[in-house]
């Protein structure tokens, strides 16, 4: 119930930070938005690892995983 | 007369003016762009605590893994994917599965292939996807599919998208096996293939993932990654024992038939300076199995020239353990469900490393389509052990061609009087 709390405040408090703090910027202004380093998501280098991550941790799902493969050694 | 001398200089300054000549037609353009990617995937573990042998046992593993990937753009509103690899294992653990030492079990290798479409509005505004594909291995077939939609503001300040994604997995052994061909049955440790443990192969997966990216200022964007799963079906891993407190009993691993998660990451990119960026994640994971975790990761990409990015990252993960996992010989022979995976314990792994990208872009006279090259190595250790060395390359391949069509714009005739 604590950690729940905690989960909903986490997104209460990004939310709030969206609604609020965001500036406009325009089109010329985009040069270090638009840069391939500031791409939000997960990168095609990263792919492999990923799946590595999904198989030694627990907390699988939610990332992307692809399909297959039992993950069993 | 100076007035007269500047009036004829001007008019002299016109003569080889002409009217702009009224077009009667344009040319449309159309980019056609085709990418290919090559990637190679090195990884190799070792630890002490496999579950195929209870929770106590070699861990060494090494895989290699080839994949091509090929993206088509005919114009700028269609794209095709499609992505196939083939991961060869060699797994000391798996060897346990029976007890003839390098046996076939030693050895594996999985295949999979997806192929997808994406097609984006001409505002460029909405995108919509599917795809679909499949995974097999001696002991695995998975058939998987998705769609997805995005949404991007005019002023591209923020986009949403949303993507569900299902697969249908049967874990029965046989399909690559000569002689067989066919999905026969459940691969059990060899002293337990006296009894079905299970009263199912399958295994069905739905993923619901929702992304939301937003810019905060010209130098900072947020990413925003909720989303919920939910499998149903065998979710145990048919040849893992478990070995139990009474010394006596010996059992494959049981899981409960269901299971929910939710995960939710949050990504912050920043660009402070001129050359260097820094990317950083956390994710929280809650699922009903009791496993609570906590990823922070932290990349800073530093470009020392224009077209060459080095990529120092690391990350730091934490998770509590499944209430079914207890280590060897620590199980209540009563229980419902138990496991002794180590994946499902409770501990702190870090990984760190670094990576790296050179854009080429045609660069290279005798390689002109040669896009790009990146590549990158991580050491993972996790607190019990176990840990990995992980090297990827990718070798990007893209054309372009301009197709020019010339069209004559509809001209409205006068009216009939």
């Amino acid at each position: 119930m604590k950690r729940s709390c905690v989960l909903y405040g986490c997104i209460v408090l990004i939310i709030s930070v969206l609604s609020v703090g965001c500036q406009s910027v325009k089109p010329y202004q985009r040069v270090y938005l638009n840069d391939s380093e500031m791409k939000t998501g997960k990168r095609q280098i990263e792919r492999f690892e990923n799946s590595v991550q999904a198989y030694r941790e627990g907390a699988t799902g939610g990332g992307g995983k692809g399909s297959g493969g039992c993950g069993c050694n | 007369m100076r007035k007269k001398y500047l009036v004829m200089g001007l008019m002299i300054a016109v003569l080889p003016l002409r009217a702009q000549r009224m077009d009667t037609a344009y040319q449309a353009k159309r980019v056609a762009r085709t990418e290919v990617q090559v990637l190679y995937a090195h990884y190799v573990q070792d630890g002490v605590h496999s579950a195929v042998t209870g929770g106590t046992g070699t861990e060494k593993l090494a895989v290699y893994s080839p994949e091509l990937v090929i993206r088509h753009q005919p114009d700028s509103s269609h794209a095709f994917q499609l992505e196939g690899g083939v991961d060869v294992i060699t797994s000391a653990s798996t060897d346990k599965i029976d007890f003839v030492v390098s046996s076939a079990s030693r050895k594996d290798g999985r295949t999979h292939a997806n192929i997808g479409y994406t097609y984006q509005t001409r505002s460029h505004r909405m995108e919509f996807g599917g795809n679909t594909g499949f995974s097999i291995e001696s002991d695995y077939f998975s058939l998987g599919g998705g769609l997805s939609a995005s949404y991007t503001r005019p002023d591209q300040s923020r986009s949403l998208s949303v993507e569900v994604q299902g697969y249908s997995d049967d874990l029965r052994w046989g399909r690559l096996n000569p002689g067989y061909h066919r999905p026969v049955k459940l691969i059990y440790p060899q002293e337990l293939r006296t009894q079905e443990w299970y009263p199912t192969t399958r295994r069905h997966s739905l993923n619901l993932s929702l992304s939301l990216y937003q810019t905060i200022n010209k130098r900072m964007a947020l990413g925003l990654y909720p989303g919920i799963t939910w499998q149903q079906g065998l979710l145990a891993t048919p040849f893992h024992r478990v070995y139990f407190a009474d010394q006596t009993t010996l059992k494959v691993e049981n899981l409960p038939g269901t299971r929910l998660k939710i995960p939710l990451g949050v990504q912050l990119n920043v660009f402070p300076g001129r050359i260097w960026i820094l990317r950083a994640g956390y994710r929280l994971y809650w699922d009903d199995f009791g496993i609570w975790a906590h990823t922070f990761s932290l990349t800073t990409p530093i470009k020392l020239t224009p077209s060459l990015t080095l990529t120092p990252h690391v990350r730091v993960y934490t998770q509590t353990a499944a209430r079914y996992f207890r280590p060897y010989q620590a199980h209540d022979p009563a229980s419902e469900y138990y496991t002794s995976d180590y994946d499902l314990s409770a501990f702190t792994s870090w990984q760190a490393g670094a990576g790296g990208r050179w854009l080429l872009a045609g660069r290279l006279p005798m390689l002109p389509a040669l896009h790009d090259l990146q590549w990158r190595y991580s050491y993972y250790h996790r607190a019990d052990g176990l840990h990995a060395h992980m090297v990827s390359l990718i070798i990007g391949y893209a054309t372009e061609k301009t197709k020019t069509r010339r069209t004559t714009p509809f001209i409205q005739s006068a009216p009939h009087p």
